[in-house]
């Protein structure tokens, strides 16, 4: 790690050289151009011909002055008008030639050297004093003539002078030019200077840009490196991770079998004659096992939620439904605590994921349960305005201070030992309802003050909010009746031989007719040769899996419903079933309420009474868990014995008109079937006693009614008749 | 007949032209010898300074080499000259007082609207000042012009013109 910061640092450090560099190198550029613009400017001045002009010009000053001489010379050898005036010509020549000394680019450029200058004004006054001689005698022939010496004098004093101006013009021209020559072989060397900068600069970019791409070339090996090393790791962990889930669906299979087995034959057994101690240990036995289970359930329902491998299924949902199968599975658990349980849902179909929401509810009410001593628990549901669904759980149980809600929803964590002690579990429920209703796009928290109660809630968007048909569900107090024969065959497919056992005698509890085969192609075979009402399929099976088994029998055009048997019981490994043409699906362990509900939801019944319910089960479910089964068996012996005594009381008043005695008789007939949870009976008893007029025949009815109900009572609770 | 006789006419009107070249009354300030039609002397043409005023003038205001400031140039332009010799050279060697003489090609005189600058600053230009005729080219409207080959042929104190074929 520190090589490669370094080498980081260093390519930081050859992009700002190389920055340094461009921009230096934009610097010398920039100067160069100047220079050459220099160069350039000064071979394109005029400058140097100006003074090549001046030069010319002294010169000639000095030819004209010498002319002007020759000119004179002649005048005196020959003194007529025409020689006189070639003098003035030749001097008007002579004075043009020398203003240009004074005037134009020629003083400009030389005014700046004083002994040039002296000298050229030397000249021009020279030149001055002349005009002034010959000015005011030009048309005069006689004065001309007169003056010739004096004008011979001066035009050889400005020859004279003339020539020094040449001299002295050459001499400045000869250092203007070195100078010039020097300025130029200066500018030469800046620009060579220059150019040299530019060389190195250029160099200098190159090499970094070499070792830079070095650099670079290298820090991408080192990626490429460094990516296939995670990606290895990453194809390592995912491996892992894969023979982690590979594990835990393995360890679920593989708990869940036995499971099978042992929650079975406990249930078996609790059909059986018991001591109270015996059926004590079954409870016992029973209660573990669901415990295992629930844990099993727990720890890989968490290990398919951390690893994303659930899917949500959105779907329209009767809220009264869900309050159903609610009051169903965990009613029955709150009255086996002592506590009051009432659900109160609305009439309303919302879309979400059914199952998960569910599983969050068996969660939230389950613990509510279980924390809660004493009191009630309120599972209450509505809409809020923002189209979302609210869920409260309400417990009066022992609470959750401030400090330790913050703690709740973490994976594992149970608020302290000696709760898990006291209520055992893994402690990721919340968790997991936690992850469900995130991934739901909800939110989930708690309400609560410490031995007073809690509320758990949840909020998840529900889409599609409808009315519900039918009356909002209420379901406090209802109780539901449970079929307990059915006159059905059953082919159940299972290659567990103890699984097979026990759910064939869990099966035929029930009266069913049972066949059994131990994989899905015998399960063909038989559903081939012979009908079948209702089929149990095990999924994982030698030879022939349970859901190609299924998808073989659907592609056949079998049409017998078939339940799965699965130990996997997650949503997705339902939906396969479903996929795969099975109509519903039973998580193992299968236990005596599992089968029933199928039972109830499939097999063609044969109640021996009427559609009514003649029990009320939970009641009698309480009864058996207070009073223990030996106390339940006397009262029925009693109940049995004393109605039909009452009974025929009751038609003896009616018969005697002794209204007094006749109600007497009915109320404490009513109280006692209240009492033992014979519904209907009660209700009967109830309706006879408002009866305006009297009925013999009814007294029959109820004397078969108490038969029944206490026979079938005796059959639910297992007891041998009589 | 009569068409005849108006192309007799005209015929005869521009031979009369060419060959009349009025006469120098004064002082004659430039001679124009060579390749002409034109001449009022010996195969020459002789101008002074009424006839050379007479001819198509034009101003120019412009800076020069020889002096410090931009000044006003006035005289007959270059071509006119020519048009009035009858000029058929390519050619215009021309001479100054002091015997110089610079070539210039004929082609100047119609392509630039040079002239032979007679006066300066509404003056008349002496001898002493570059006079009597100082030959300026257009250097502000035409700027390629200012360099040292133009500077050349801008011959002052001109006397006399020969036009070489």
């Amino acid at each position: 790690m520190p090589a490669r910061l370094v080498r980081i640092g260093a390519s930081d450090r050859h992009g700002r050289a190389v920055g340094v560099l461009i921009g230096l190198g934009l610097v010398v550029v920039l100067v160069t151009t100047l220079l050459f613009f220099k160069l350039q400017e000064r071979q394109n001045s005029v400058a140097e011909s100006v003074r090549e002009d001046s030069m010319w010009a002294v010169f000639q000053t000095h030819r004209e002055a010498a002319k002007l001489i020759e000119a004179t010379y002649l005048a005196m050898a020959d003194p007529t008008p025409e020689g006189l005036g070639a003098i003035n010509s030749r001097f008007d020549l002579l004075y043009s030639r020398g203003t240009i000394l004074r005037s134009g680019y020629f003083a400009t450029r030389l005014a700046d050297t004083d002994a040039l200058w002296q000298t050229a004004s030397a000249t021009m006054a020279a030149l001055t004093e002349m005009a002034a001689l010959i000015d005011p005698i030009a048309n005069d022939p006689e004065a001309m003539r007169a003056a010739l010496p004096e004008i011979l004098a001066q035009a050889q004093d400005i020859r004279d002078k003339s020539n020094r101006l040449v001299i002295r013009t050459n001499e400045h021209l000869d250092v203007q030019r070195v100078r010039d020559r020097e300025a130029a072989i200066g500018n030469y060397h800046q620009l060579a200077i220059g150019v040299a900068a530019m060389t190195i600069i250029f160099i200098g970019i190159v090499a970094l840009q070499f070792t830079q791409l070095t650099s670079i070339r290298y820090t991408q090996r080192q990626l490429r490196h460094l990516s296939i090393r995670n990606e290895r790791s990453a194809k390592n962990a995912k491996a892992a991770n894969e023979a982690k889930s590979m594990f835990l669906a393995t360890m679920s299979h593989e708990i869940r079998t036995p499971l099978n087995g042992i929650l079975g034959a406990s249930d078996l057994l609790r059909d059986t004659p018991l001591s109270d101690e015996q059926n004590a240990r079954v409870s016992t036995i029973r209660r573990s096992g669901h415990l295992l289970l629930d844990v099993i359930n727990d720890v890989l329902d968490f290990s398919k939620l951390d690893a994303h491998k659930v899917s949500y299924t959105l779907a329209p949902m009767s809220l009264p439904e869900l309050a159903e199968t609610i009051q169903t599975v965990l009613k029955p658990r709150a009255q086996d605590a002592g506590l009051d349980f009432r659900v109160s849902f609305p009439a309303k179909t919302v879309t979400t994921d059914a199952v998960r929401l569910r599983q969050v509810l068996v969660n939230l009410i389950g613990n509510a349960i279980k924390f809660t001593s004493q009191g009630h628990i309120s599972v209450k549901a509505h809409i809020l305005e923002d189209q979302s669904l609210r869920i409260e759980v309400e417990d009066t149980g022992t609470g959750i201070s401030e400090q330790d809600q913050n703690k709740l929803f973490i994976n594992f964590n149970q608020l302290d030992s000696s709760a898990s002690r006291k209520f055992a579990g893994t402690g990721l429920g919340l968790a997991i309802s936690k992850r469900i209703i995130t991934d739901l796009g909800g939110t989930i928290g708690v309400d609560s003050l410490p031995d007073v109660g809690s509320t758990f809630w949840l909020e998840l968007p529900v889409s599609d909010i409808s009315a519900t048909q039918g009356v909002s569900q209420h379901v406090d107090s209802k109780d539901f009746e449970k079929q307990t024969h059915f006159d059905t065959s059953i082919l159940l497919v299972e290659d567990n031989a103890i699984n097979r056992e026990v759910a064939t005698a869990l099966l035929q509890r029930f009266g069913a007719t049972v066949s059994v085969a131990v994989n899905g192609e015998e399960a063909i075979e038989k559903v081939a040769a012979d009908t079948y009402d209702l089929v149990f399929m095990d999924l994982q099976m030698p030879v022939l899996d349970g859901i190609a088994a299924t998808r073989a029998l659907r592609k056949k055009g079998a049409q017998v419903p078939i339940v799965a048997l699965t130990a996997n019981a997650f949503a997705d490994d339902q939906r396969q079933c479903l996929e795969a043409g099975m109509n519903d699906f039973v998580a193992k362990p299968i236990t005596r309420e599992k089968i029933h509900s199928i039972l109830q939801k499939f097999a063609t019944a044969t109640s021996q009474t009427d559609e009514r319910p003649l029990l009320d089960q939970s009641h009698i479910t309480s009864l058996e868990v207070e009073m223990g089964r030996d106390l339940m068996q006397h009262l029925l012996d009693d109940m049995d014995r004393d109605s039909h005594e009452l009974i025929q009381t009751a038609k003896a008043s009616a018969e005697n008109d002794d209204a007094q005695a006749h109600d007497a008789a009915l109320h404490t007939l009513q109280g006692a079937a209240a009492t033992l949870g014979l519904k209907a009976l009660a209700l009967d008893v109830k309706r006879l006693r408002k009866a305006t007029k009297n009925e013999p025949e009814s007294y029959d009815a109820l004397r078969d009614l108490v038969t029944a109900s206490i026979a079938q009572t005796r059959t639910a609770l297992a007891i041998d008749p009589g | 007949m009569r068409i005849l006789t108006a192309i007799a006419l005209l015929l005869f009107a521009n031979m009369a032209v060419a060959r009349d070249l009025a006469m120098p009354q004064g002082d004659v300030l430039l001679t124009v010898t060579g390749a002409i039609e034109n001449t009022n002397a010996d195969g020459a043409a002789a101008f002074d300074r009424s006839m050379i005023e007479a001819l198509a003038q034009r101003d120019t205001t412009t800076k020069t080499p020889w002096f410090d400031t931009e000044r006003t140039f006035s005289g007959p332009l270059g071509h006119a000259i020519l048009d009035a010799v009858g000029a058929t050279g390519k050619t215009l060697r021309i001479y100054a007082l002091n015997e110089y003489s610079a070539d210039v090609l004929t082609q100047d005189f119609r392509d630039h609207a040079v002239i032979l600058a007679t006066h300066i600053d509404g003056s008349v230009i002496r001898v002493r000042d570059k006079g009597p005729l100082f030959l300026i080219y257009p250097f502000n409207e035409v700027p390629e012009l200012f360099n040292e080959v133009y500077f050349g042929r801008s011959v002052w104190q001109i006397a006399r013109i020969e036009v070489i074929d």
